[in-house]
């Protein structure tokens, strides 16, 4: 959890609390209601926080029904080692994100006014007149060199990781 | 291998002794029916074994599992240089838990992210 890329990545699935609620949890299987008991911390953001971590496949839990009253006690399980497993899928999405991004880029000419109000393509100025609708002013051509590069780069460097 | 057979998998992996079939599908709440076509599947796989049991006088079917059971699974981490690529000036990488439809070239967030990449340069 010290890697700031984790960190970042816990954050964006479980929150700040919860990430801070995993820093307390104690090894092994736990018990929602008892680490609740035995810490203070609040029952249902701890639940939240375990359910956010199984629908990422880095908890389980197995259920056991108390025979007299019914109830169902969920003992969980943290499967922290399928983190950098995670990571690899995300790292895999945003890859196909930014190269299609990237193609929209290049196959498009895009216009803009003075004051930014939207990027338009070619083909939406040219209905407008390259006028634009939101603020009247002139469009003009949007040079998007300096964005394919960047795009090109970031690229180039994640294909390079999953090469080696 | 599907989400439930993973289920039934990893109850027969922790139940050390093995697992009657009856428990399993009290604690999935599935019918015998289904059970008994999600065990088939871990059979014929290989993942586990079914023995035949007497239990309290009654006939009953215990599943064991059939792999290694690793007690403690360090924590290796690969070059986590590589992950760095996931943040752009700060930010990280917005598609983590978004739910919104994908749509990359008109992405607002995603956006936010590129712009990071000027920011970086």
């Amino acid at each position: 959890m010290d890697d700031p890329v984790v960190h970042q990545y816990m954050v964006k699935i479980i929150g700040e609390d919860g990430v801070a609620i995993l820093g307390r949890l104690p090894a092994g299987e736990i018990v929602d209601e008892v680490v609740s008991a035995d810490t203070g911390m609040d029952i249902n953001v701890i639940r939240k926080t375990l359910f956010k971590l199984y629908e990422n496949r880095l908890a389980s839990y197995r259920r056991e029904r108390n025979p007299e009253t019914g109830w169902l006690t969920y003992h969980w399980s943290l499967h922290l080692d399928n983190l950098y497993e995670r990571l690899d899928i995300e790292f895999a999405r945003l890859l196909k994100n930014i190269s299609e991004r990237l193609e929209f880029e290049t196959s498009n000419v895009f216009y803009t006014c003075k004051n930014n109000c939207a990027r338009f393509l070619f083909e939406v100025a040219a209905e407008t007149d390259f006028i634009c609708p939101v603020c009247c002013e002139e469009l003009f051509y949007q040079d998007n060199g300096g964005l394919v590069q960047r795009l090109s780069d970031r690229i180039t460097e994640m294909e390079a990781t999953i090469r080696k | 291998m599907g989400e439930i057979e993973e289920r039934v998998l990893e109850l027969v992996r922790r139940a050390r002794g093995g697992i009657l079939q009856s428990q399993l599908w009290k604690e999935l709440g599935i019918n015998s029916r289904q059970g008994v076509r999600i065990v088939r599947t871990l059979l014929d796989e290989g993942l586990v074994e079914r023995e035949s049991i007497v239990a309290a006088g009654v006939r009953a079917c215990r599943i064991r599992f059939t792999g290694v059971i690793e007690e403690h699974v360090p924590l290796t981490v690969p070059d986590s240089s590589k992950y760095e690529l996931l943040i752009a000036g700060g930010v990280f990488v917005p598609c983590v838990g978004c739910i919104d439809e994908c749509k990359p070239p008109i992405c607002i967030r995603l956006n936010k992210w590129i712009r990071g990449l000027g920011a970086e340069s």
